[in-house]
């Protein structure tokens, strides 16, 4: 593959440039400064690589015509693709397109594959700025050398780098002295976990020790408790009898004050009682006095009762005097007459009896006035009948109607009977039946005009049939006499004579009917004679019965009734009348009775009236309350007096017997402890409290610390630390051993590429260096015929013929130069596969040689040439017309300056 | 023949033991842990009872002395306390790690224990109901006992039937140390009727028949290597032999698994497939919670990925937060990168260039154990020497083989770009 062209879109100050065609071997492009000579060897770069970005510190090229692009285009066997990438995110987007041959998109990885970047700077794409940097980069990442060598050693990495990274990455996991790394840390940490270990051993070694201490605590502790009881008992015993003691004495003293209290409030009270002595009077009258004094409620209402009796005897009075007063009577008169239950009842019969006679007065004359109104009525159709029947006339009617039932009977005898043939009419029959037969032919012939010729006839056979049938009955011979009984001019007709019979009929039966109303009343007026008279015999009878019992006649039943209530009433004003007074007699008496008795109570303590009216009854019950209240209150007085006195005694009584009781306790007391008083006894208290107290503490620490044993003991029976730390330190040691074997593997991974590198440095390298030093030999002129490159880094060194080693610091810049020149023909010419498609592109590289030299430079770079496509740019004629005569069928592009 | 006796034979209880080659970081599996062999004990305590066997036989390392746990002995005393309140009595013999001169913290176990003594072969004859036994013990005096102790037991003449109670290693057993050594002839020669052994970790009957020699194994395993079921026998003996049935106890079980990558191609399918690995484990542990611990194996793709700095802490933080979700939870202890990068080693030891070189330099070493152990411990002897015992020397071929895959891994590598 070859690139055959390079075309600069916008790129610095290039503008739609291109550069081609180039040819396969060497191509000298030839041009004077500012032709473009280095922008086209970079621009190859960026478009192989990506255009830098503004944070590289790199010649930009950029331009106002808008983002830097530029196209290369490649070349093999045949097909061409041009590779075209601009300014964008990421060194800008590539883009591949064919212009004959298959699509080949990843063309510019095939052409990059194992050059990077840098290197391609360095070693393909150089000026003689970067001629140095081949050496200045040696040992570090960017040692371009180590990577071509290793691309050469069939490597796609540095070993180099490698190793540099397994020995990293081995530190990361331990050093000597580190204290950070995996294994360092680890092996702290077992050094911590082993610690811990080896204390919870010595904690465990301890436990036989600590287990015959708890059972010395134990003995101890019990020792302990007993003193500690012991003391506490006998501080209990003194304590409690210094207490006793001291209450015993504060009671006594209590006692003592108390007596004198007491005493002083008992001669008060007997003192008391002398100066609160009743009047005996009054003390022997009291009981009657307080009895009297209950009375007085019983007075006073006996007064009430009295105005009440008087009050009810004046109204029963008053009553009586009124009920004799409405009888119009005297009152013995009144009081004289028998109201008993006789009189009441023939008051009753009599009242009953006059009763229904006048109901039986009032009907009869009712039924009398109905008959009389019946017969009237009856009159009125009598007479309408006898006007209807031809009868209205003067005369008997009954004669008359009888005449004419006559003369109907007369003529009923003479007319012809009903149905007879005669009554036939034989044409009326013909039309008739000719008239059905026409309607009934002409409906079945639809002969309308025959239908209504036949209806015409069946109307006329109707009308004479019925023609016929009206002058039927006629009477034919009927007698003159008859006709003028019956006021009739013709003879009448069968139905004219039943209307007659109709009329006469109805006359008849009225007469019968007015017949029997005049009967009607005959009978009414009878009855209420019989009614009259019967009641006026029976007024007759009250009246001698009213003298008799002496409510004098001529009043009704109910004025004798209503006369023995009255009577009654009076009898029972006067009985009531009668009890009143007695009622009245009865209380005043008692009224009297009292005042007398309170008088002659109070009279003999105090002075009161002798002979008391009913007014002075109030003034004495308020004396006996006010004497009876003093005696009381006297009384109750000294009865309190002599309590209080006899309470006081006893209470003296128990108080001494109490002091006599405590200061014979606090006696034993005292001589129980051989001591002379309470504060003794204290002291002794204060001692023993002391020796408790240290005793209790004893027993307390001895407590507390056979607790925390027992505990720490028991702790350990369940503690499962042992075993985690156990545990944690296999772990540790686990990931520690791991980590070892890491670290033996990358230490080892390292030293083994270590020691092959320099081996194959030793035995293969001379293969990469042969041919830079065959280079640098010739462009020397065999002036220099050695040159060492350490793979591992370090500074280059030639030999002389001699031997003589210089680094490129010795060497001239020249020299250095064809040095540095050299190391690139002889890398490039060991880099079989790596970067086949890349060309070798040189800017002016030859400069600073002399003309021999630069001869034998141009002649190495034409042998490179053959294998590799090369291009270099001069700006020097002499130097292309140099390339054209070492290699006459080289390639020339000239440029112009921009 | 007259009643045979039914008893559990345990042994290597080692409660509140350190346990070794685990890292338990999550606090659930860190109490579990501590609180394991406590409730392995409580387990064969609640199966004398449930089973209501004659009697107990517990052939040493009950707990470790040198620990100093109070805790372990105090447990262990009340475990005794609640056999001897079911009247069920105790033959205990002393091991390595609990020998009679070793720490103790002074308590004392119920009457119904009987404590074989260090001096001398006891006997002591179990009778009841008509069934009659003897059982033969002696404990270590030391922890690094190295008389042959087998040879002092003797069977009495009068002994119906004879159980010996011992703490031994029987011929020299591999990765144990060879305390009380003694031969399977030594114990035929005691006559006995059953051997309960103890020291060897792993549950295994030596050989059975008229004679069975058994070893109870631990009742919890006490390290990642300790896989499978751990727990004691119930053994049922008369005159006709011993018919025994393993009884589980471990409250933690510990598991291994190999997981080949070959077919996974990124890590998404590493997590996969680890996450299957985890329920099988789950799965298998029979609702007990289990430590784990994965070898990764095979030329795998993933190989590279998983060499990357912090992809295999990543995957492990992962798929040890998913398997602690499930229950039983299953705790992913390890995962070890044993995979090998999918670039052909003999093609590269063919050619010229720089990782032939470094592969060519691998295989010498390799062949040069001498060599490679002292390119090893050159370079992570600070590391040791800074760690004391705490650190073991890795084993230099697989160091050499490791660094060789990681060398390779980074140098052929891709460069980012």
């Amino acid at each position: 593959m070859r690139l055959r062209r390079i075309e600069a879109v916008r790129f610095g100050r290039l503008n739609d440039a291109t550069l081609g065609d180039l040819g396969d071997g060497l191509t000298v492009v030839e041009g004077p400064n500012e032709a473009g000579k280095s922008t086209f060897t970079a621009l190859v770069r960026h478009v192989l690589y990506g255009f830098p970005t503004a944070r590289e510190k790199e010649r930009s090229y950029h331009t106002a015509a808008g983002k830097r692009q530029g196209r290369l285009l490649f070349e093999d066997e045949g097909s061409r693709w041009v590779v075209e990438r601009t300014e964008g995110p990421h060194g800008g987007p590539v883009e591949v397109h064919a212009l004959d041959g298959v699509a080949r998109p990843a063309i510019l990885d095939e052409v990059c594959a194992g050059v990077s970047p840098l290197a391609f700077k360095v070693v393909f794409g150089f000026g003689l700025d970067e001629m140095a940097h081949i050496e200045s980069l040696r040992g570090s990442d960017d040692d371009i050398i180590a990577r071509l060598y290793a691309a050469s050693a069939g490597l796609m990495v540095s070993p180099h780098d490698v190793r540099t990274t397994l020995d990293k990455e081995a530190e990361d996991l331990f050093t000597a002295r580190g204290k950070t790394k995996r294994a360092n840390v680890l092996l702290g940490e077992i050094r911590e976990t082993r610690t811990a270990l080896r204390s919870l051993e010595e904690e465990a070694a301890s436990f036989v020790a600590d287990r015959a201490r708890l059972t010395e605590l134990d003995e101890s502790l019990a020792e302990a408790r007993a003193s500690r009881d012991e003391h506490r008992s006998a501080y209990s015993e003194v304590g409690r009898a210094a207490e006793r003691l001291a209450e015993r004495i504060e009671r006594i003293e209590a006692l003592e004050q108390e007596l004198v209290g007491l005493r002083a409030e008992l001669k008060t009270a007997l003192e008391a009682r002398e100066t609160t002595a009743p009047d005996e009077r009054i003390l022997s009258a009291l009981p009657e006095l307080e009895a009297l004094i209950e009375d007085a409620s019983a007075h006073a209402q006996g007064r009430t009762d009295l105005r009440d009796a008087e009050s009810a005897l004046a109204q029963a009075q008053r009553r009586l005097s009124d009920a004799v007063a409405k009888s119009g009577r005297s009152t013995e008169q009144l009081l004289a007459i028998d109201a008993g239950p006789e009189a009441a009842g023939a008051i009753d019969a009599a009242r009953n009896d006059l009763n229904r006679m006048e109901v039986e007065l009032d009907n009869r004359g009712r039924e009398l006035e109905r008959a009389q109104m019946n017969a009237a009525e009856n009159s009125k159709y009598v007479i309408a009948a006898r006007r209807n029947a031809g009868i209205d006339g003067p005369g008997d009617p009954r004669e008359m109607l009888a005449e004419r039932y006559a003369a109907l009977e007369a003529l009923e005898a003479g007319r012809p009977a009903a149905g007879s043939p005669g009554g036939l009419d034989a044409p009326a029959l013909v039309l008739l039946v000719s008239g059905i037969v026409a309607v009934v032919a002409g409906l079945s012939l639809t002969e309308y005009v025959a239908v209504g010729i036949g209806v015409v006839l069946m109307a006329a056979g109707v009308f004479f049939v019925l023609r016929r049938r009206a002058s039927a009955g006629r009477v034919e011979d009927a007698p003159a006499a008859a006709l003028d009984v019956l006021d009739l001019s013709v003879a009448p007709t069968g139905m004219e004579l039943a209307r007659i019979r109709r009329l006469l009929d109805a006359c008849r039966s009225a007469l019968a009917t007015d017949d029997d109303a005049t009967r009607g009343v005959a009978e009414a007026t009878r009855e209420l004679d019989l009614a009259r008279s019967t009641l006026s015999a029976r007024m007759t009878l009250w009246d001698r019965w009213l003298d008799f019992a002496g409510l004098g006649a001529g009043i009704t039943p109910t004025d004798a009734s209503h006369t023995l209530g009255v009577v009654r009433e009076a009898l029972n004003l006067k009985v009531a009348v009668d009890d009143a007074a007695e009622t009245v007699e009865r209380l005043r008496a008692r009224l009297d009775s009292y005042a007398c008795k309170l008088a002659g109570v109070l009279g003999r303590f105090t002075e009161v009236v002798s002979e008391p009216c009913e007014d002075d009854v109030p003034l004495l019950v308020g004396k006996a309350r006010q004497a009876s209240a003093d005696a009381r209150k006297a009384l109750a007085a000294r009865e309190d007096s002599e309590r209080l006195a006899g309470e006081l005694s006893t209470r003296i009584s128990v108080a001494e017997q109490k002091a006599a009781h405590a200061k014979e306790d606090a006696t034993v007391i005292l001589q129980r402890w051989s001591v002379s008083d309470g504060d003794s006894l204290e002291a002794i208290a204060e001692r023993e409290r002391l020796t408790l107290e240290d005793a209790e503490r004893a027993h307390d620490t001895l407590a507390d610390e056979r607790s925390r044993l027992d505990e720490r003991l028991a702790e350990r029976t369940r503690e499962a630390r042992g075993g985690e730390l156990r545990l944690e330190l296999s772990g540790l040691t686990e990931r520690l051993q791991q980590t070892a074997e890491e670290y033996a593997v990358l230490r080892t991974a390292a030293r083994m590429i270590g020691v092959t590198q320099e081996r194959y440095e030793r035995e293969r390298q001379p293969e990469v260096v042969r041919g830079a030093q065959e280079v640098f030999r010739c462009i020397t002129g065999d002036r220099y015929v050695g040159l060492t490159v350490p793979i591992a880094g370090g500074a280059v060194e030639v030999f002389d013929a001699r031997a003589e080693a210089r680094t490129s610091e010795q060497l001239s810049r020249g020299t250095a130069e064809q040095m540095y020149l050299a190391l690139r023909l002889g890398l490039i010419g060991q880099l079989d596969d790596i970067g086949r498609g890349l060309p070798v592109l040189m800017d002016d590289v030859l400069v600073n040689f002399d003309p021999e030299r630069r001869r034998g430079s141009a002649e190495a770079i034409a042998r490179l040439a053959d294998r590799r496509q090369v291009v270099l740019f001069t700006c020097h004629p002499e130097t292309a017309e140099l390339f054209a005569s070492v290699r006459p069928d080289v390639t020339r592009i000239t440029l112009d300056r921009c | 023949m007259s009643q045979p006796v039914r008893f559990i034979h345990a042994a290597d209880l080692h409660l509140d033991a350190p346990f070794v080659g685990v890292d338990a970081t999550d606090e659930r599996v860190r109490r579990a842990l501590v609180e394991s062999t406590y409730r392995a004990l409580d387990a064969v305590i609640d199966a004398c009872i449930a089973r209501d066997v004659d009697f107990l036989v517990i052939a040493g390392d009950a707990y470790n002395s040198k620990d100093k746990s109070v805790r372990a002995q105090f447990a262990f005393q009340r475990a005794m306390q609640r056999l001897a309140e079911a009247e069920i009595p105790v033959y205990l013999s002393w091991g390595n790690h609990d020998p009679a001169d070793g720490w103790s913290a002074g308590i004392s176990l119920p009457e119904s224990v009987h404590v074989f003594s260090a001096r001398e072969t006891q006997r002591s004859v179990f009778e009841r109901n008509g069934a009659s036994c003897a059982i033969y013990g002696r404990s270590f005096r030391k922890a690094a006992e190295t008389e042959n102790l087998a040879r002092s037991f003797v069977r009495d003449a009068s002994d119906r039937l004879a159980v010996g109670v011992l703490h031994t290693n029987v011929g020299g057993h591999a990765g144990y140390d060879d305390y009380a050594p003694c031969s399977a002839e030594d114990l035929r020669a005691a006559r006995m009727d059953y051997w309960a052994l103890g020291h060897i970790h792993k549950p295994e009957q030596l050989f059975t028949g008229a004679v069975t020699v058994a070893y109870a194994g631990c009742t919890q395993g006490l390290d990642p290597t300790q896989t499978g079921a751990r727990g004691c026998w119930e053994v049922t003996l008369d005159e006709s032999g011993a018919r025994s049935e393993f009884i589980a106890t471990a409250a933690v079980i510990w598991d291994a698994i190999t997981v080949d990558l070959v077919d996974a191609a990124g890590i998404e399918d590493v997590h996969s497939m680890l996450a299957d690995a985890c329920e099988a484990v789950a799965r298998a542990a029979d609702g007990r919670p289990a430590v784990l611990r994965v070898e990764l194996t095979g030329r795998a793709e993933v190989h590279t990925e998983l060499a990357r700095p912090g992809v295999l802490r990543d995957l492990t933080d992962e798929v040890r937060a998913e398997a602690m979700d499930g229950t039983p939870w299953v705790w992913v202890d390890r995962i070890l990168d044993r995979t090998r990068p999918a670039i052909d080693l003999d093609q590269l030891r063919a050619s010229e260039e720089f990782a032939g070189d470094l592969v060519r330099m691998a295989d010498g070493l390799l062949a040069d154990p001498v060599a490679a152990a002292e390119i090893v411990a050159e370079l992570i002897g600070p590391v040791l020497e800074k760690g004391g015992t705490d650190l073991a020397a890795p084993d230099p071929a697989t160091v050499i083989a490791a660094a060789r895959d990681l060398a390779l891994d980074r140098l052929l590598a891709e460069e980012d770009r």
